[in-house]
């Protein structure tokens, strides 16, 4: 017997709240920073400059909430797409927290940093592999797919101070849409 | 013989604006310089997405829905990606990516769907 009940809004919110906080944050440390320039100077020389507390927060912050909002995907009644994709966010909720408390020049941030970027790229792969199974959320498998490719089309076009914001942008969006989603979708619970 | 539903037609027919407006687009990319082949060749490659994305809301067509779907969101983030990369003029780019945002909501349609894993084999 299959109970379907309209759950798990609180860990989506969670994810909507992530992406929100870290996004004004950002602005507000690009605000309080006047030598930096939006395309020319890269986001590690804006987090090494005064106005850095409000971004290395906003991520710090961002990275707890991702993890936590995650937790609602990975018990989710038997879809291994969007069970790996919780656990994939999850883990790289946690590795922000690592690239927000370690500075620039130590090692641990760099690895940290390779490692979200990692995980993020497959939770999206799992996401769409989640959203195409059984034709379940083609909107938002769509919007994965859009993003994705962008991404790697700024990648090819752009210098690296620009193609980090386009991958910045596009980071926020899809966690907000995947939140957004999440307070759409029912929390399916298997009874045996 | 199922009839096709208008939303699919107008699939099959922004495909098909697509991939002659990302045609022109290629051309109008020409130059003699050998630089330029590389902006044609991204050019092309949009319109066969978009004429391939076209075909596949005919009744001939064979690919899941699933696969409608991500070809929508594909052709548009290729789109998206190459006027980055300057390859075709921006205002080309900014028509083509709303085409290919309306081909995404026309394949994502529960109506498409249905026609696609249903009314499409009974055809």
């Amino acid at each position: 017997m299959i109970c379907e009940k309209k759950g798990g809004g609180a860990f989506a919110v969670l994810s909507i709240l992530a992406a929100s906080l870290f996004f004004v944050l950002m602005i507000l440390a690009i605000a309080d920073a006047p030598g930096w320039v939006f395309g020319e100077d890269l986001i590690e020389a804006l987090a090494a400059s005064d106005s850095g507390v409000y971004l290395r927060s906003g991520i710090a912050i961002s990275g707890i909430l991702l993890a936590f909002g995650s937790i609602g995907m990975i018990f989710n009644g038997g879809r291994p797409g969007r069970t790996a994709e919780g656990v994939l966010l999850m883990i790289s909720g946690i590795l922000l927290v690592w690239v927000a408390f370690f500075e620039n020049d130590d090692p641990i941030h760099d690895a940290a940093l390779i490692l979200v970027f990692m995980t993020f790229v497959l939770a999206l792969i799992a996401s769409a592999y989640d959203d195409f199974a059984e034709n379940r959320s083609m909107m938002f498998g769509s919007l994965t797919v859009l993003l994705l490719v962008a991404s790697i089309g700024a990648y090819a076009a752009y210098g690296p101070a620009m193609y980090q914001v386009v991958w910045i942008v596009a980071a926020v969006i899809w966690v907000m849409a995947r939140g957004v989603k999440g307070l759409c979708e029912p929390t399916i619970y298997k009874r045996k | 013989m199922t009839v096709r539903p208008k939303i699919v037609k107008a699939g099959f027919g922004f495909g098909i604006l697509g991939g002659l407006i990302a045609g022109i687009a290629a051309l109008m990319a020409f130059a003699p310089e050998t630089a330029a082949t590389a902006n044609m060749w991204l050019g092309f490659l949009v319109v066969v997405l978009f004429f391939a994305l076209g075909g596949m809301f005919k009744t001939e067509g064979s690919v899941s829905w699933g696969v409608v779907v991500f070809m929508a969101a594909l052709a548009t983030g290729v789109t998206v990606a190459v006027t980055m990369f300057e390859a075709m003029d921006i205002w080309f780019g900014i028509i083509l990516t709303v085409i290919g945002v309306i081909e995404i909501v026309i394949a994502a349609n529960s109506m498409t769907g249905r026609w696609i894993k249903t009314d499409r084999l009974l055809g």
